[in-house]
């Protein structure tokens, strides 16, 4: 605890003095720098922001026809519940707990990015992020 | 009596209707121990890759993993689930690779990555992206250590029937690779870094949003586990280990790493919204609380006769090493110190004992753990509490479920689940 301290009075100190050795370059300089268009092609994370999202938009009405035409009704259901796979309309909609839902991600999810996010990286089975 | 001794006998003469019956055979000499002879036995030729190139275990030796929660694995579609570890049969504190528990995010095909083509980056707020091959990690300075893995939805239940079914989805390895302080400080983190996200290969590229802290204090990026490469399973060639944080933080296939300004709310995060027993919001959970288990006598057992046991089982949690186990052989009305094997390490199973004469008499074991931290390991009752939920035959735990698991030892020596 003291040394810790001693080390944050120092650093402060440092701070004021502006030493710039205090920014660190690569101690080991393994590996290798990406490229731009490197990053920009493995980077799929969406926060809830958005900035990362596409340029884009839609209605519900166009996202109804989408759900369509990609074949998401095949496992989903032809109104998103009753498929094989998880159901993403609660069976009791009445119910304002969303807790009392249960687990269904576009119920619960708090930012419609993470919606979009699960689509991109993990939907549909088989053929995912295509 | 006569014909039920001459039972007792049959039994442990055919070893496998007993679950791990050499050490029962070897407990009870008093009822009917064979006859000592120096027959030799069948001989096998080292002339197979079984027994030079990559040794397998004896054929006598038939514990195996199980599909947990009733859900079958591989599945119809070939999706791998969760697969639990035979605790039963556990011995030390190091589950061997082939045995180690696994689950997937939502079902997964195992990815088959060749280790010469895999990369792995780091990027978002920091001053310098990097990219890393499997030989670059392998220049760097390594850490070995010991570390538990448990999946969240580790949990006992009134169905349950072994320990591998109440608590197998817990396995303890010896993995090895890189701090990924040690990768941070070579990319630089840049002010307002404070979480990152973690991403592997699978279907869904499992992303988790992680405090920076936590990154900067004992995650491992691992390419060994129990002195070899990591199993595929397990995440070959590259998986984090998050010491003491729920399983699916410990991303398997690891591809990538996003330093960023906040929670990120991946899918992964999502489902780590969880009601919270005093807050109407949504809680986060990140840390296995302290947990205990007896390994040995443990549900589906069987006693072969009164007398003597060494009691055995795991303790590990989230906070830290365990400090203390204690074990009850009365049902909880007493508790017992309990001897540890071998020192417990931070966040890793710790191997406790504790040796036992049983009377032969009705009765349940139990055993609860403090960790370094003083954190005591909850009963059941005291988590309904907490929930201010009725402790009845409906109760189960919501959320992690770190609760005392009792088995109940009848008259003939049967064991079996205490919550049942």
């Amino acid at each position: 605890m003291g040394t810790r301290r001693v080390l944050l009075i120092a650093f402060a100190f440092a701070l004021l003095i502006g030493v710039s050795a205090l920014a660190q370059g690569p101690t080991y300089g393994v590996g290798r720098t990406p490229t731009a268009e490197e990053i920009r092609a493995l980077d799929i994370s969406i926060g809830p922001t958005g900035e990362e999202l596409p340029p884009g938009k839609g209605t519900a009405k166009e996202g109804a026809q989408v759900y369509r035409a990609k074949g998401c009704a095949g496992c989903h259901g032809a109104a998103g519940i009753g498929g094989t796979a998880p159901n993403l309309k609660s069976k009791d909609p009445k119910n304002p707990d969303v807790w009392a839902r249960g687990r269904i991600l576009p119920l619960r999810a708090p930012f419609a990015t993470t919606v979009w996010d699960y689509i991109n990286r993990g939907m549909p089975l088989n053929r995912e992020g295509r | 009596m006569g014909s039920k001794r001459f039972n007792r006998r049959e039994l442990l003469k055919s070893g496998a209707t007993l679950a791990g019956g050499f050490t029962l055979g070897a407990a009870a000499p008093a009822l009917g121990q064979e006859p000592m002879t120096h027959a030799s036995p069948p001989m096998i030729k080292g002339d197979n890759d079984g027994q030079i190139a990559y040794g397998d275990r004896s054929k006598h030796v038939k514990s195996v993993r199980i599909p947990h929660g009733g859900r079958p694995s591989p599945d119809n579609f070939g999706l791998t689930f969760h697969v639990a570890s035979p605790l039963q049969d556990s011995v030390g504190v190091i589950t061997p690779s082939s045995l180690h528990y696994f689950a997937t995010t939502r079902g997964s095909f195992l990815p088959d990555i060749d280790p010469r083509e895999h990369r792995f980056m780091i990027h978002g707020l920091v001053d310098r992206p990097l990219t890393f091959t499997m030989e670059d990690l392998k220049r760097l300075p390594s850490v070995t250590r010991l570390h538990f893995i448990e999946c969240a939805g580790n949990r006992s239940s009134r169905r349950a029937k072994t320990v591998q079914e109440t608590h197998g989805m817990t396995s303890c390895a010896e993995w090895t690779g890189v701090l990924l302080s040690t990768l941070l400080k070579e990319c630089g983190l840049k002010g307002g870094a404070s979480w990152f996200v973690a991403e592997g290969v699978e279907e869904v590229k499992g992303a988790s949003s992680m405090p920076i802290a936590k990154a900067m204090d004992d995650c491992i990026v691992a390419y060994g586990m129990n002195g070899e490469a990591v199993r595929p399973q397990n995440g070959f060639p590259l998986r984090l280990m998050v010491p003491g944080f729920e399983g699916i933080f410990h991303t398997k296939w690891l591809r990538r790493i996003k330093i960023v300004d906040r929670y990120y709310m991946n899918y992964n995060d999502y489902g780590h919204l969880h009601e919270d027993a005093k807050e109407k919001d949504a809680a986060l959970s990140y840390q296995i609380g302290p947990k205990s288990v007896i390994t040995f006598p443990s549900g589906g057992q069987q006693l072969p006769g009164k007398g003597f046991y060494e009691i055995s089982g795991l303790a590990w949690s989230g906070g830290g090493a365990i400090k203390l186990v204690e074990v009850s052989t009365d049902g909880g009305k007493k508790w017992n110190k309990a001897e540890f094997k071998g020192t417990p390490q931070r966040m890793a199973h710790a191997r406790f004992a504790y040796q036992w004469n049983w009377d032969g008499n009705e009765t349940e074991l139990q055993s609860r753990c403090t960790d370094e931290i003083g954190q005591v390991q909850p009963s059941r009752a005291q988590i309904a509490s907490y929930w201010n939920k009725p402790f009845d035959e409906t109760f189960s735990v919501p959320g992690l479920d770190n609760s005392i698991q009792p088995w109940r030892i009848a008259k003939d020596g049967s064991v079996a689940n205490g919550n049942a």
